[in-house]
């Protein structure tokens, strides 16, 4: 684990060198799910699904409105505008499909502390920030088969 | 011969005092040894027993801070602290096993386990309380975390026994070891001056080693007995004890250490400080200080000169003086306390560690009995009026009944829900809505008795409780009072709002004799008198309550309709003058396994009402879409498809987007789908829907409006507007055949008019066969109604499109032509 994250973090400062910037989606280290297609990583943060394989119940972790992270999450994830996720979030909570827990924090560092601290949270955030110590203890999750900094990775 | 004898026999005495001095300094410096390492057990196992209390009592502080707030921002932070302790905890364990006491090894193993268990059993309850889950949170952390907690002290409470234990027999040992040197030493003491001055010496060291010894003994002994009480008194703050116990408890402390002492307490209560406890103190001096009037000292100003002046009078005239006092202050530093020691004239204040641990320990009970007191208020009351919420209401509603049957009375519950109150939001944002919601909930208090209650049960619901009515129009009283309260004027700062409310009435014993019936009842009669244009009170009938609940059942099933695939669309065809097939109008069923099918003309209005017709509608607009590019697709002749649209959601700000979506995502042609609006569309902001239209034009769809002649319609706007169609409406239609109603020259002039303009014309709702012909002889374009197709589902359109299709329902429609487009 240790080395995939040392991998990962000389991927992204190679990458970061070379390009925009790109985010990471990470998970408590307890959560299984470590590979995720874009459309589970999409069906999580976009409310379709709210449960884990394993029953726990899925809290999205959005980063404010305005942040490069937020912006990734409606352009690159959900491909929708800031109202449209709004109004999606409603749509499933009237429509029956239970509430979706979403969870607004101010800081990258936040985000990663309340990923560390809740197994079923999931966030998106600047790669460039998993250098910081509040995101030790998270897990950074392969989406299509790659890390951040890696050929071909969706998010970045 | 004698005096070599004796010599040998003092060199005899001599050697074998030599020896013995030998003998007793190793075991005097065994002695020496076994002390430091005494000393160092004690000192340090002291230090770590003090440290470890304070880190758990930390962590306990901090994480109640966190479930004070529900913004994961703010909680953080102390979950961050909590997390800090806890690791604090852990090190001073493991500064503790590397302290040279075996004996203590499986205590301490027995409270690692312990306090690992809880430290999961509290992780679990951060994950919830960051979740948001407060309810399963205070679950978890009364049933599992407490109990856990309990074990993890009492593991404590033993590894301090142990280490009493061991530091006495520690003591023992060295006392034994140093009376074993003293006794070889003892016996050299006659046999040489230069051993009988290191005996000497010895003996010195060694009285002075155990005169430190027995003080350090009783210094220890009473430390201990300080630590016990302390972590007893930790237990009783941890377990929620009753806080004059708890703070008898610490004021006892003082009693313990200067001789008559005695102390009392003070604790905030609102703005004041209230007299708590008073510990060794006369009953006429107890009594003294607890008339002390409440309200002198006020927590904000922080001013404790008034009561320390009048506690140091009162003091002096039973022969005491104050021996030092402490103001008491929460986290985050705000007065929440007084303590003051009393000690006997002469008789010295009391050591100032001693007043600051007793000051701490009862900051943390008070504190701690604030923060329960506001978690318990918080479970009952509603955050942002403070009103009590539905709990508290339907257990004083059950209350107030047991009371109105003893005595034979009535009670009444009054649903209030504020008009438009969704339009201050949207409009003016959610800190204005808050704020009438707060002067809401201040108004109503204002205009009621104070045996009454008031609760805020949902967004802008309020619930009142009036009971000792004596008929059911003290209850119609009350219901008018508060709608004349509430449509005063409200000046919120730059904004002066008129509102209105809603209220329905239900009466104990009348319309139930349980809380939940009532309330229910109350919130159908509210139903009622909002749908009948609101600002109004009405009691409940018992008629309304079938209406209203058949409305509640189609809301509550209507929720989940899409997501249980229960809506479908029928497609009803639209004949032109030659009988071909010139469109088909896409109609939203919906078949639902309670209520069975339910019309659209009963369920489109509650969609309105509750907003889900935007998402209806954008359902209908792109199942429209995908069925009409299966078609294609599956090389039919598909024509037109029209799609209802509510004003609403055509006014809604991403229409334009939805649609162009639907059509792209089903490569849907735009100019096969026809939009149908009604004029309604127009009246509220005509620049705005002259806009989308114009926009979606732009991409080929048509628009047609739907129910023409029966709003508002102004034929001067007729010209200017982007349509391509109008439909006459089916009222005009049903009145052809009578003659002289009148309807067949408005239909004529309709058709001229729009003829003139180059519009289509369709009719609607033609049944027969007269009303056909009529239409047709009035150059009417295009026909549709159950004489000609009644609506269907996809497959059996798919039956029409293919060559040998069904035939018309009036069978009158010859030779109809190939499908246009």
């Amino acid at each position: 684990m240790r080395s995939a994250i040392l991998a990962t973090m000389l991927l992204i400062g190679l990458a970061r060198a070379a390009g925009p910037p790109s985010f990471a989606v990470v998970v408590h280290q307890s959560n299984p799910r470590v590979d995720l297609r874009l459309a589970e990583v999409r069906a999580y943060f976009g409310g379709s699904t709210t449960r884990w394989p394993n029953g726990s119940n899925v809290v999205a972790v959005e980063r404010s409105s305005g942040s490069p992270a937020f912006r990734c999450l409606l352009e690159r994830v959900l491909n929708m505008t800031a109202s449209e996720y709004k109004r999606n979030l409603t749509r499933i909570e009237y429509s029956g499909g239970g509430r979706v827990n979403v969870k607004t924090l101010n800081t990258e560092g936040a985000a990663c502390k309340f990923v560390f601290n809740v197994p079923g949270a999931i966030a998106l955030i600047e790669t460039a920030s998993l250098s910081l110590a509040e995101c030790n203890g998270v897990q950074i999750v392969r989406v299509n088969g790659k890390l951040p900094g890696e050929e071909g990775y969706p998010l970045r | 011969m004698k005096l070599p004898r004796r010599s040998s026999l003092i060199a005899l005495l001599m050697l074998a005092g030599a020896i013995g001095s030998i003998l007793g300094t190793r075991e005097f410096k065994d002695a020496v040894v076994e002390c430091q390492d005494l000393y160092r057990v004690d000192t340090t196992g002291s230090q770590i027993e003090t440290g470890l209390e304070y880190e758990i009592q930390e962590s306990r502080r901090t994480f109640s801070y966190a479930l004070s707030t529900r913004d994961p921002n703010e909680q953080l932070p102390y979950i961050d602290q909590t997390r800090a302790a806890s690791a604090r905890v852990q090190d001073y364990l493991s500064r503790l096993r590397a302290l040279p006491a075996p004996q203590i090894t499986t205590y301490l193993n027995r409270f690692q386990l312990a306090w690992n268990g809880y430290e999961k059993v509290r992780n679990e309850v951060i994950a919830l309380v960051l979740e948001g889950d407060l309810k399963t949170a205070m679950q978890v952390e009364q049933d599992r975390a407490q109990p856990a907690l309990s074990v993890a002290l009492q593991s404590l409470l033993d590894l301090q026994a142990a280490l009493g234990d061991h530091a006495r027999i520690q003591s023992a040992r060295v006392t034994g070891t140093l009376r074993r040197s003293a006794a070889g030493l003892g016996a050299f003491a006659v046999s040489t001056l230069l051993i009988v001055a290191v005996l000497g010496r010895v003996s010195r060291d060694r009285r002075l080693a155990l005169e430190s010894l027995n003080a350090s003994s009783a210094a220890l002994a009473a430390a201990r007995e300080m630590e016990l009480r302390r972590v007893s008194i930790l237990e009783m703050v941890s377990t929620h004890a009753p806080l004059p116990q708890t703070l008898e408890e610490i004021a006892g402390v003082a009693t313990q250490h200067a001789k008559y002492a005695g102390a009392a307490i003070w604790a905030a209560e609102g703005r004041c400080l209230k007299f708590q406890v008073a510990a060794n103190l006369c009953k006429e001096l107890k009594k003294c200080i607890s008339e002390l009037s409440l309200s002198i000292v006020d927590v904000q100003s922080e001013n404790l000169t008034e009561l320390e002046e009048h506690l140091r009078r009162l003091a002096g005239q039973f022969s005491l003086v104050a021996g030092g006092s402490r103001a008491l202050h929460d986290r985050g530093g705000l007065l929440i306390g007084f303590l003051q020691v009393f000690v006997p004239v002469g008789g010295g204040g009391l050591q100032r560690d001693v007043l600051k641990q007793m000051a701490h320990l009862a900051a943390t009970a008070i504190e701690n009995r604030l923060l329960y007191e506001r978690l318990a208020f918080q479970a009952q009351h509603d955050a942002l009026t403070d009103l009590p919420n539905r709990t508290l209401f339907q257990d004083r509603v059950q209350q107030a009944l047991n009371l109105s049957r003893r005595h034979r009375k009535r009670a009444a519950v009054l649903w209030v829900d504020l008009d438009r109150f969704k339009q201050i939001n949207d409009n003016l944002g959610h800190r204005v809505g808050d704020e009438v919601l707060c002067e809401v909930g201040r108004r109503l208090k204002r205009c009621l008795r104070d045996s009454d209650t008031v609760a805020r049960v949902g967004g802008d619901e309020f619930t009142i409780l009036a009971h000792d009515l004596d008929s059911p129009a003290d209850a119609e009283v009350v219901g008018r009072k508060v709608l004349a309260e509430l449509s005063r004027p409200m000046q919120l700062g730059e904004h002066n709002l008129a509102l209105t409310a809603s209220t329905g009435i239900s009466l104990f014993p009348d319309h139930g004799e349980e809380p939940i019936a009532l309330m229910r009842h109350a919130d159908l009669a509210m139903y009622s008198a909002k749908r009948d244009g609101g600002h109004s009170a009405r009691l409940f009938r018992p008629i309304l309550g079938e209406t209203m609940l058949r409305r509640v059942r189609i809301e509550r099933e209507l929720k989940t309709a899409l997501e249980r695939d229960e809506l479908c669309l029928h497609y009803q065809p639209l004949v032109d003058s030659e009988g071909g097939l010139n469109g088909l109008e896409a109609l939203v069923r919906w078949n639902n396994a309670a209520l069975g099918s339910v019309s659209p003309a009963e369920f489109i209005p509650i969609a309105e009402d509750m907003g889900l017709i935007q998402v209806i509608g954008e359902w209908v607009l792109r199942s429209a879409c995908s069925q009409g590019a299966r078609w294609l697709a599956a090389g039919l002749k598909a024509p037109g498809i029209a799609v209802n649209v509510s004003a609403a959601q055509f006014m809604g700000r991403n229409f334009t987007a939805v649609t162009e979506r639907a059509l792209e995502e089903n490569d849907f042609p735009p100019n096969m789908l026809v939009i149908e609006i009604t004029e309604t569309v127009f009246m509220n902001n005509l620049d705005t829907a002259l806009e989308q239209m114009a926009a979606l034009r732009r991409r080929g769809v048509r628009f047609a409006i739907d129910d023409f002649g029966t709003g508002y319609s102004s034929l001067s706007q007729l010209r200017n507007l982007p349509v391509d169609c109008i439909k006459i409406d089916r009222s005009f239609v049903k009145d052809l055949e009578i003659e002289g109603g009148g309807s067949s020259t408005l239909v004529r002039g309709i058709v001229a008019l729009a003829h003139s303009l180059s519009l289509e014309v369709v009719a609607e709702g033609v049944e027969t066969e007269g009303q056909l012909s009529l239409l047709r002889e009035m150059g009417c374009d295009t026909c549709q109604g159950f004489y000609l197709y009644r609506p269907m589902p996809a497959p059996e359109v798919e039956k029409l499109l293919t060559p040998g299709r069904a035939e018309p329902e009036g069978g009158e429609v010859p030779d109809l032509a190939p499908v246009i487009a």
